[in-house]
């Protein structure tokens, strides 16, 4: 049995680079053993490495099992979908416990792959923002409003352009670009596998290109493909910079993108974003669809200690009002979508630093019976109705700026503190190298800054 | 090592810090010793010297500067001509004045490196400067109101390497000591110590505070951020380091050629087994080789995953 990516994999330990493996091949019910994945993988990723015969007898035994009944692998992934498609309202409880059971499979494959440490460990700042490792990615299916969010946006999106195609004369698979998906692919590979299973789309209308920088989240997405079969979707699993990916034929229609922390900070979503526009068709769409920061001012108590006491769980629909009412808007400081990709206007500093140029705001006058603290909130828009609103999702949780001071001076001298007052109008910057995030200037007087 | 000394010579010595450790057992060995005089706080080290000095039943006294006229007595009782004083300089004044009036006794003190760096912290400062030698010298102590002047007599001089740490060149120097200073007492017993003139007369004894093991992310460079791990190498533990408000102890750390894309200084770049743990630093990067805490030591590769430390973390 051959890999369906067999010959032309990259030697993952590399330098980044881009690594196009072969097309999607027709492959029997390969529901492969772990230990004799980890050779396939192996021979993936080293091409010189001798073939190693497979035990033909496993595999069988496999291959009944899979005759029966999906493997758990498969059907956890199923049912989650099943739940988060089809149920008629959103019951958190049992949409989690499904994501759990999904978490705890994934993490068995993952933990059973034969790869190097260092590919599972290694965590780093590129040259577009933090690199999380494959291990501090394995909680992200846990999310479970953003998971839901995204799967049910995608499938939609999904459907829609497939419905478009249908109606060609000439229908060709739609085209999904996942980038720095991480070792999973949470947002998209459940669905492969719900579509699979229910024969709802098949692989001759939509081909899927996943990419990641890590190695290790690549090896493993090779694997969890494999165990799922959904090998047939993907056109390409790319080990390598996001910003090194190219696609002359501007074959992007769906991009699904999410690599962000909260405050829309530290990863490299924007740059990604705006690097792979440029290969998406004038019908092309970016999931998530908008996405809106804006900068807010709070009793830092408030809003993140006294409106969770006694709280079970922490969403935008657990918000207390009063909490909500004390916030004082100064604006939105930046909205990413389609259009404002291509518009908004990149200042270049030097050869390592680049900011691009987002809104201006006004301090308001503000009540004095507290340090005002600046917040950066998220609210998402994934695509139609389904949206990430603000403590749905840890990226969307509100990020405290804790240099912007306004109208105090902090007791202490703090490197890169901002000092504003009533009045001063605040220039915000989005810093798109190291660990990208907003950067505030005061307008009026280079002065304030402290 | 059979004396060949010209006249008779009989050595106290103040024994202040551990440098004083060879020396006494050569003067043993030479039967040159008069006798010990100990600090009056006492450390580990004078702790473990007086038991060793009272088994061999060798004359010792503990220093009291409230008692220095007994002091005075108790040494010219030992028939002592020269004394050699670790670490007690600043202390002597009153004992300076009287063996001034007798005549009694020459005293000298043991110090390295050059006159800024004076006190019991010497080559600490010295490697945490990134010094590149040092010098072992003999200043006679001579009483001028209302500090001692040092003069210097005799000098020998060791290279600092790149990577020593204060405990190398320590040990380099203890294991030169006890014949640098028999040497310097041959010359004693001959009259032909060669006294130059002392190149300072303002010394300003270095002290060592806690926050001067601290790590800087704001002010120090990547190399000084090195030497301060091994000026602090062994004896306090390296430096120290501060993520998530805890002290953690970094012993080695290396100067890297590694991107680290405009971040601020104390920012983690890079946590993996190859790289071990990066660190953004004002002009570059370093590695941390060495970190400890109270569960021991550990590479930095091995520390930050046992203690979940990340890149993208940062230390303040």
């Amino acid at each position: 049995m051959q890999s369906p990516y067999g010959n032309q994999s990259q030697p993952a330990d590399s330098a980044p680079s881009h690594s196009n493996y072969a097309e999607p091949q027709a492959s029997g019910p390969s529901s492969l053993q772990a230990g004799m994945l980890n050779e396939l993988l192996r021979k993936q990723l080293t091409p010189d490495l001798p073939s190693t015969k497979i035990d033909t007898q496993a595999v069988t035994i496999t291959q009944t099992q899979a005759n029966n009944q999906a493997p758990p692998l498969t059907q956890a992934h199923v049912d989650l979908v099943e739940q988060l498609l089809e149920a008629d309202t959103f019951e958190r409880a049992t949409v989690h416990q499904l994501l759990s059971d999904v978490f705890h499979l994934q993490q068995d494959l993952y933990q059973q792959l034969d790869m190097p440490d260092a590919w599972r460990k290694q965590q780093f700042i590129g040259p577009n923002g933090l690199v999380m490792s494959p291990d501090n990615c394995l909680t992200s299916m846990l999310d479970d409003i953003r998971v839901r969010s995204f799967i049910r946006g995608i499938d939609a999106a999904i459907k829609d352009k497939v419905a478009k195609q249908a109606n060609t004369a000439q229908p060709k698979p739609i085209h999904v670009v996942y980038p720095a998906c991480g070792p999973f692919a949470p947002l998209l590979l459940p669905l492969l596998a719900y579509y699979r299973h229910h024969s709802t789309v098949d692989a001759r209308q939509l081909q899927v290109t996943l990419i990641d920088i890590q190695p290790g989240a690549v090896a493993n997405l090779a694997a969890l493909v494999e165990q799922l079969e959904i090998d047939k979707y993907i056109a390409q699993i790319n080990c390598q910079d996001v910003t090194e990916y190219q696609d002359e034929a501007e074959s992007i229609d769906l991009l699904v993108l999410e690599a962000m922390q909260h405050g829309f900070s530290r990863e490299g979503h924007m740059t990604f974003a705006r690097h792979l526009a440029q290969f998406m068709p004038l019908s092309g769409e970016i999931l998530p669809q908008e996405i809106t920061i804006h900068a807010q001012v709070v009793d830092a108590n408030v809003e993140y200690v006294n409106q969770w006491q006694g709280a079970k769980q922490v969403s935008f629909a657990d918000t207390k009002s009063d909490a909500l009412n004390q916030r004082i808007d100064l604006g939105e400081v930046v909205k990413i979508n389609a259009q404002t990709l291509g518009s908004i206007n990149q200042i270049n500093l030097d050869e390592n630093t680049s900011l691009l140029e987002c809104n201006t705001l006004e301090i308001p006058s503000l009540p004095e019976d507290h340090e005002p603290t600046v917040i950066f909130t998220t609210q998402i828009k994934v695509w139609g109705e389904q949206w990430i609103k603000e403590y749905d999702s840890g990226i969307t949780h509100p990020l405290p700026d804790q240099n912007i001071c306004i109208n105090f001076t902090p007791t202490e001298d703090r490197p890169g503190d901002i000092l504003l007052k009533t009045g001063d109008s605040v220039k915000f910057y989005y810093r798109l190298n190291g660990l990208p995030g907003f950067l505030p200037m005061c307008v009026d007087s280079a002065q304030h800054e402290g | 090592m059979a004396s060949t000394m010209n006249k008779a010579v009989k050595v106290v010595v103040f024994a202040g810090n551990h440098f004083c450790g060879p020396v006494i057992e050569m003067l043993v060995q030479q039967q040159l010793l008069a006798g010990v005089v100990l600090p009056q706080e006492p450390n580990a080290f004078t702790s473990q010297l007086a038991q060793a000095l009272a088994q061999s039943q060798l004359p010792m006294m503990q220093f009291d500067p409230l008692q220095i006229s007994a002091l005075h007595n108790t040494i010219n009782s030992w028939e002592a001509n020269i004394g050699l004083s670790f670490g007690f300089e600043g202390q002597l004044n009153g004992l300076l004045a009287q063996m001034s009036a007798s005549n009694s006794v020459d005293m000298f003190a043991y110090q390295t490196g050059e006159a800024k760096f004076a006190g019991d912290y010497s080559i600490y400062w010295q490697v945490r400067q990134q010094v590149k030698a040092t010098s072992a010298r003999w200043l006679k102590l001579t009483l001028q109101q209302p500090s001692a002047v040092y003069q210097m007599a005799n000098e020998v001089d060791f290279n600092i390497h790149p990577m020593d740490t204060t405990g190398c060149v320590e040990n380099a120097l203890l294991q030169q000591i006890a014949g640098f200073c028999y040497q310097f007492l041959h010359l004693f017993s001959q009259g032909s110590l060669d006294l130059a003139p002392a190149f300072n007369q303002d010394v300003q004894r270095l002290s060592l505070k806690d926050d001067d093991l601290r790590v800087d992310w704001r002010s120090m460079n990547g190399e000084q951020i090195c030497a301060l791990a091994r000026a602090g190498n062994p004896h306090f533990g390296g430096c120290v380091i501060t993520i998530n408000n805890t002290d953690i102890n970094l012993q080695q750390a290396s100067v890297v050629d590694y991107p680290t894309y405009g971040v601020d200084a104390g920012m983690i770049c890079a946590t993996s087994e190859s790289d071990g743990v990066i660190v953004a630093t004002l002009d570059g990067a370093i590695a941390l080789d060495i970190l400890s805490n109270v569960d021991g030591l550990f590479s930095g590769a091995r520390f930050c995953e046992r203690f979940g430390i990340h890149a993208g973390m940062a230390f303040k």
